[in-house]
């Protein structure tokens, strides 16, 4: 290993760490980013820039960083843009450098760079407007092959990730000083505390610095106070976790990397994604260092001073012969402290004049740097010092542009922060985020001693609101240096200067885009795509705007900030999608039968969220329709035994409970009488049918109201909405029941013989009648009703039973030549019946469009009938409901297919109707269907095209009345 | 005639399961009665019962008595006293939820996985009407380590791939430490 230091705290010196970068095994150290590793082994080039696809290398030594993204090869499959920054090393990392080939050391796109005069803000506007037809055929195609940053794997992501809430009192973001002493002082006070921070470690900038804090080191200081808070048992540290937006009522997103720095993470998931929840919340999550717009910024090895300083303490990287380019107090500073422990500095140069000190290196005031050589990796700078050029050799190139405070959580409201001209930055307000204040850095207190007594103070206003004491709090002694600075935005010489390194915007890109009056910061922002990277322009944004400020001749605070959304760092979908994957993508209700179903070899439909049965297969079926005539059979021939628990089932119970059915059925239910069962429509408030079921009258005060499958819980929601807003104070409650009975339709015309077995005796029930039963110990309800169109039954029992009342029936209906039949016989029963589903009641149909107006009293209020008596909800030019018929038994139909006059053409203007529902009928040999046609009633025996341009169906067909079967419903009552 | 044969709804889920310090069992069938007091009828309803549990709160008197939701309570056990029929609308739930017991050291971290709210700060007993999930959830915190849960039966399924996906990576995050 070339480039290491002695030291480096972050490090495990003794523990070696083999891995991968673009195919070469190296070795790092643990405790090592991948971005250091690769330093410590002398690679500077980590990737290709975005556009012009030039050498990049690492600029920062955090989650800020916009160059040194990688794809990362791991569960099978690769992770794009991945931080190198941020990825820490494990023993078998895989990394591949992206945006390049065939290497990254010879890339054939690097062509565009030599384009670049061609490829300036906004080319493809101006571009590839001509000829018209080349852009989508041509154009876009190639321009986003070319594009984007990184690629897509095109495997289904299998890595495990995780969702999960916490709850706190207090939220620390970013534990530097400032966050320490948040979370100190409300520790000790007793809060509720979450402390979170990005980085592995705890302690912020004082792990990248030398200095003293209360007479020890920094990182002295830093274990002690984490010793403190690990032992608070209210205190909760969560290394690794980005807090990555804020959310209305102090819910705040973030991202814990769980088991991603891990070799093997077992079943640990990559990522967690976190809602917490926090009373009050404190922003301290420091600055930002920014880099200077010079011409040839984005060498490799051109880097941040703070990240120099960083590798070099952290991970005792050497960076060689040195340049400092700095325009503040605090790049001075460094550049002394790390000459004194050993850095080479090779120059520092300053753009101010009236600055000056005693330095162990050369000290250039006045000074600025106007050019970089070096193709793959700097190796010397080009400094002009008034006006005079010269040329120093270097390695490393460190820029010190000022801070910028990490304020963006706080504008995740909408809210704007303020320029502070003595910082030349901008600061949040307070209150721009209900309960989350920033404190130390983040708000511009840049000084250890200034962010130490800040943070405290935050903690004591913090504690106050949430009623809580602050205890006293002794604040340590330590650095207090003054920050100044002269903004240097951007360097006038020659050459292209980088403002936004992620997405290769330059200053000349948005000098152009204001020349060209894109000079709203919103404006020049999407022309230029200035910020729009994953790095959401961490280390751009403050310099574009200056530069655009300058363009336009308009102050920096008048030119305003774009505007900061969550997310503040990239959040990848998986670990906001975790666990919705498969059998968790949503839940699976299923009946007491399934199982048995399923053991039969019944195909499953989903009905909602339930499970059904579409048809139950033998062997030497031809397809499913010889299973669905089969069953359709057992019906219409003997008896056949469906599971319908899936229906609604809700208990009316009160002695207002009839006065209330009458409310929400179109028809009378108080009156039926004890023991019997009536079929009813509700309506919606604005007259259109809402659902169909029975009802049924248990006892006295004791009504039961089944629902559709798929309408039941609008059906609840709609009676509990009627029950408190419009009948409040009746005597009535409601309760869903439908889980607790497991209900099984007996139809046939051997459905009695069956109920035989099961019960010893059949109660001599009339059609649409209930009673009590007992089968055995368990009791049981028995309904008379048929969806079939045969008598039928249908009998209730408790859901623990239901399976074996299932098993029971099916091989009782086999015994007599029937058996379990699925939702495709059932459907081909109710359509031959010309009984309706929500495939008739599609939320536009009134009763009258069904041909059920005669079951709308006229002797009572209810709910919808005012509306339903508006013009245009009755009348011939509604679509009714009508049975179909092909002039051709066997010539196929499908619901959805549209209805026109024999000689009009198939187009939206003349469609007169469509089919609803259809099937292919084994009792009548036909196939028939349920359509809504204009004036449909009046028209039985009219001939009708029906053309299915989807299938590719066109058949002739005739109306007629929608009941094919028994239209005298012989076959059920008697 | 025939006789029934009752089945568990977490039949072939293979419960118990144990991952680290969580464990995931059924709770055996018990009697659940739905208890909506009519209207003014409130505290004539308590003093028959023994007391009607508030919003949140879970009561034991001869019975288990949790409250469900609004104007809601289930009451847990056998022995419910005649009558109660004149001041609540009464209706057996006893088949309708399936009910699971989660309890170890982890059970709150499993559940900080899968439901939206601060449990620490319910107090023992307590009961919540929540999601787990997508699921619809009765909780029951029978201490800081158990938790009651209930679902609709039909869902029994799903409640246990949840818990146990959940259960799983909260063990291995344990693993790691």
């Amino acid at each position: 290993m070339k480039r290491r230091v002695t030291g480096g705290s972050a490090l495990d010196r003794g523990r070696a760490v083999r891995f991968h970068f673009d195919g070469r095994e190296m070795t790092g150290c643990r405790g090592d980013t991948l971005a250091s590793a690769l330093l410590a082994n002398n690679v500077r080039l980590m990737g290709r820039s975005f556009k012009y696809h030039r050498p990049r290398g690492v600029l920062t030594a955090g989650s800020e960083e916009p160059n040194a993204l990688v794809e990362l090869k791991r569960d099978g499959t690769f992770h794009p843009n991945i931080r190198a920054t941020l990825q820490e090393l494990h023993s078998g990392l895989e990394a591949r450098v992206q945006n390049c080939w065939p290497s990254v050391r010879h890339d054939v796109m690097a062509v565009n760079d030599l384009f670049a005069p061609f490829l300036s803000a906004g080319f493809y506007y101006k571009t590839f407007m001509w000829p018209r037809a080349f852009w989508e055929r041509l154009y876009e195609p190639v321009i986003r092959r070319a594009a984007g940053l990184g690629r897509l794997p095109r495997a289904h992501d299998e890595s495990l990730h995780e969702r999960a809430f916490a709850f706190c009192d207090l939220l620390v973001i970013g534990s530097g000083p400032t966050g320490l002493m948040v979370a100190l002082t409300a520790g000790r006070a007793g809060a509720d505390v979450i402390l979170a921070e990005e980085d592995r470690q705890m302690g912020g900038r004082l792990l990248s610095q030398a200095g003293q804090i209360d007479g020890q080191g920094a990182e002295d200081w830093v274990q002690g106070v984490l010793a403190e808070l690990t032992a608070l048992p209210n205190v909760r540290l969560m290394p690794r976790t980005s807090i990555f937006g804020t959310y209305d009522g102090g819910v705040f997103g973030a991202l814990e990397r769980v088991g991603q720095h891990l070799a093997e993470p077992g079943l640990a998931p990559r990522e967690c994604y976190w809602r917490i929840t926090a009373r009050r919340a404190i922003l301290a999550s420091g600055a930002l260092e920014r880099p200077i717009a010079h011409p040839g910024n984005d060498r490799p090895g051109v880097m941040l001073l703070s990240a120099v300083a960083s590798y070099w303490h952290r991970w005792a990287v050497d960076p060689g012969r040195v340049v400092v380019f700095g325009n503040n107090d605090h790049a001075l500073a460094s550049a002394q402290v790390l000459a004194d422990q050993g850095m080479q500095i090779a120059a520092y140069i300053d753009p101010r004049e009236d600055v000056a000190g005693d330095t162990p290196f050369p000290f250039h005031s006045g000074g600025e740097v106007v050019a970089t050589r070096g193709r793959h990796g700097l190796r010397e700078v080009t400094i002009r010092v008034r006006g005079r050029e010269s040329r120093i050799a270097c390695d490393t190139l460190a820029l010190s542009g000022g801070w910028n405070p990490t304020l963006a959580l706080t504008c995740h409201h909408g809210a704007r922060p303020v320029w502070d001209e003595a910082i030349a930055a901008f600061v949040p307000r307070p209150g721009m985020v209900p309960g989350l204040e920033a404190a130390g850095a983040a708000r511009g207190r840049f000084s250890i001693a200034a962010c130490l007594a800040d943070g405290v103070e935050a903690a004591q206003a913090a504690l106050a609101e949430l009623g809580l004491k602050a205890p006293d709090m002794v604040l340590p002694e330590a650095e207090d240096s003054a920050y100044a600075l002269r903004p240097l935005w951007q360097v006038k010489a020659k050459g292209r200067a980088w403002l936004d390194f992620a997405n290769d915007v330059t200053t000349k890109d948005v000098t152009l885009a204001a020349q060209e009056g894109f000079a709203s910061v919103e404006h020049m922002k999407r022309y230029t795509t200035q910020g729009m990277a994953p790095d959401q322009g961490k280390s751009s944004n403050m310099g574009a705007l200056a530069v655009l400020a300058d363009a336009t001749g308009g102050s920096i605070p008048e030119t305003g900030t774009t505007t900061f959304r969550p997310p503040f760092v990239p959040v990848s979908i998986g670990a906001l999608g975790a666990g919705a994957k498969g059998a968790g993508f949503r839940p699976e209700r299923r009946t007491t039968s399934d199982a048995q179903a399923r053991a039969m070899g019944a195909p499953m439909i989903e009905a909602g969220l339930w499970y059904r049965p579409s048809y139950f297969p033998q062997a030497g079926d031809a397809d499913w329709r010889t299973a669905c005539n089969r069953e359709t059979g057992f019906v219409r021939q003997t008896v056949g035994v469906c599971d319908v628990s899936t229906l609604g089932k809700i208990a009316v119970q009160g002695p207002d409970a009839g006065r209330f059915l009458d409310f929400v059925y179109t028809g009378t239910m108080s009156r039926l009488a004890v023991g019997r069962v009536r079929y009813g429509l509700m309506l919606r408030e604005d007259g259109h049918v809402m659902d169909d079921g029975t009802c049924a009258r248990l006892n006295e005060h004791d009504y039961l109201v089944t629902t559709t499958t798929a309408a039941a819980g609008e059906v609840m929601q709609h009676l509990e909405f009627v029950q408190q807003a419009f009948c409040r104070g009746w005597q009535l409650r409601l309760a869903s029941v439908t889980e607790n009975w497991a209900q099984m339709a007996v139809a046939g015309p051997l459905a009695g013989e069956v109920l035989g077995h099961v019960l010893g005796e059949v109660p001599d029930l009339p059609f649409m009648g209930y009673c009590p039963v007992q089968i055995g110990a368990v009791a049981g309800r028995l309904f008379r009703i048929s969806f079939s169109g045969e008598k039928g039954y249908e009998l209730a029992v408790p859901a623990r039973f239901g399976a074996d009342l299932f098993r029971h029936l099916v091989a009782l209906a086999e015994g007599l030549g029937g058996g379990a039949y699925g939702m495709e016989a059932l459907n081909v029963l109710r359509i031959e019946k010309g009984f309706i589903t929500h495939a008739e009641i599609d939320g536009r149909v009134t009763a009258f469009d069904l041909g059920m107006q005669g079951m709308m009293s006229s002797k009572k209020d209810f709910i919808g009938r005012a509306a339903s008596q508006r013009p245009g909800l009755t009348g011939p030019e509604r679509m009714q409901l009508v049975g179909l018929r092909p002039s051709d038994p066997q010539a196929g139909i499908a619901a959805g297919a549209s209805l026109f006059q024999p000689d009009a053409p198939a187009t939206a203007a003349h469609v007169e109707g469509h089919v609803t529902s259809a099937c292919y009928s084994p009792t009548l040999g036909t196939w028939l269907g349920l359509a809504l046609v204009v004036n449909g009633r009046a028209r039985h025996g009219a001939r009708l095209r029906l053309e299915d341009g989807l299938r590719g169906q066109r058949c002739e067909v005739s109306l007629c009345d929608p009941v094919f079967f028994d239209p005298e419903g012989g076959r059920m009552r008697d | 005639m025939i006789e029934l044969s009752a089945s568990d709804p977490f039949a072939g889920l293979h419960l118990p399961l144990v991952h680290g310090a969580a464990r995931l069992d059924s709770v055996p069938p018990v009697r659940i009665t739905a208890i909506a007091p009519l209207p003014g009828q409130t505290e004539a309803l308590a003093s028959a019962l023994g007391g009607f549990p508030a919003p949140g709160e879970v009561l034991d008197t001869t019975l288990r008595l949790v409250w469900v939701g609004r104007g809601q309570a289930f009451a847990f056990g056998e022995g419910l006293p005649e009558g109660l029929e004149r001041h609540a609308a009464l209706s057996d739930q006893s088949d309708g939820w399936a009910g699971a017991q989660l309890e170890g050291a982890d059970a709150q971290a499993v559940l900080a996985r899968l439901v939206a709210m601060d449990l620490r700060a319910l107090a023992v007993p307590s009961s919540v009407r929540t999601l787990l999930g997508h699921l619809p959830l009765l909780l029951v915190k029978q201490s800081e380590t158990a938790f009651d849960l209930w679902t609709y039966r039909s869902m029994a399924g799903s409640l246990s791939h949840e818990l146990d996906r959940a259960m799983r990576m909260v063990a291995a995050r344990r693993a790691l430490a």
